[in-house]
């Protein structure tokens, strides 16, 4: 932890704290989903804790890590290694947009399915949406990760 | 990907009194980590920050940096 960066020990951070609180969030939706009560008010208060907590845990660690190593800063290598990251990012999100408009026009050919009527719902379009960022920013820090420890 | 391209950076680097990395870095503008990595292979510097890295040791930079095909 003492030989990296500041950058590079954020992107550590903010990777578990993602992917832990992710799941966290995206498994009780999932019991929701799965329960048939995908609905406004308790998706609202969940996304809002979810969202709170992460700000909270973030901005800890980051203050945390900033006092053992005063951030610069970002050098040519911190900028190519974000370049090189982003990339990755907006191929998944292109991706998946196209994967999540592709699914809600299939469940909408499949009229009188179970499927329609859990798919072609606002909050489980929202929740897709969400997973997709979430799945986005994961492989962007997971990319920034390996280019600083295997190298560029 | 490319050819390899090796360097004496570390070689240079102690024969100037064991300058420390965090001293190089200072020098030519580029983290402590930046140093490394160019150090151990794991970045190649951009056209100016090698040409800084040739300046700081006095060096011509082909003698620094090296095209291994």
């Amino acid at each position: 932890m003492f030989g990296l960066s500041f950058y590079e020990k954020s992107a550590w951070g903010t990777f578990v704290a993602l992917l832990v609180l992710g799941g966290f969030y995206f498994s009780a939706v999932w019991d929701l989903w799965t329960a048939d009560l995908l609905i406004g008010p308790a998706v609202f208060g969940l996304a809002l804790g979810f969202t709170v907590l992460l700000v909270v845990v973030l901005v800890i660690f980051h203050v945390l890590i900033a006092i053992i190593d005063r951030p610069g800063d970002e050098d040519e290598r911190d900028r190519l290694i974000g370049w090189r990251a982003a990339q990755w990012s907006s191929f998944t999100m292109v991706a998946g947009v196209i994967s999540i408009v592709c699914l809600v026009l299939f469940a909408g050919v499949l009229q009188d399915s179970d499927l329609h009527s859990r798919i072609y719902s606002p909050m489980a379009i929202v929740q897709l949406m969400m997973i997709l960022v979430l799945a986005a920013q994961l492989l962007e820090l997971l990319v920034r990760i390996i280019l600083y420890r295997r190298g560029t | 990907m490319g050819a390899r391209i090796t360097n004496r950076v570390r070689e240079l680097r102690d024969a100037k009194g064991h300058m420390t990395q965090q001293a190089l870095a200072e020098a030519v503008g580029v983290s402590r980590q930046t140093i490394n990595a160019i150090e151990t292979g794991k970045y190649q510097p951009s056209l100016e920050v090698a040409l800084k890295i040739a300046r700081e040791f006095d060096q011509p930079l082909e003698s620094i940096f090296k095209l291994d095909d």
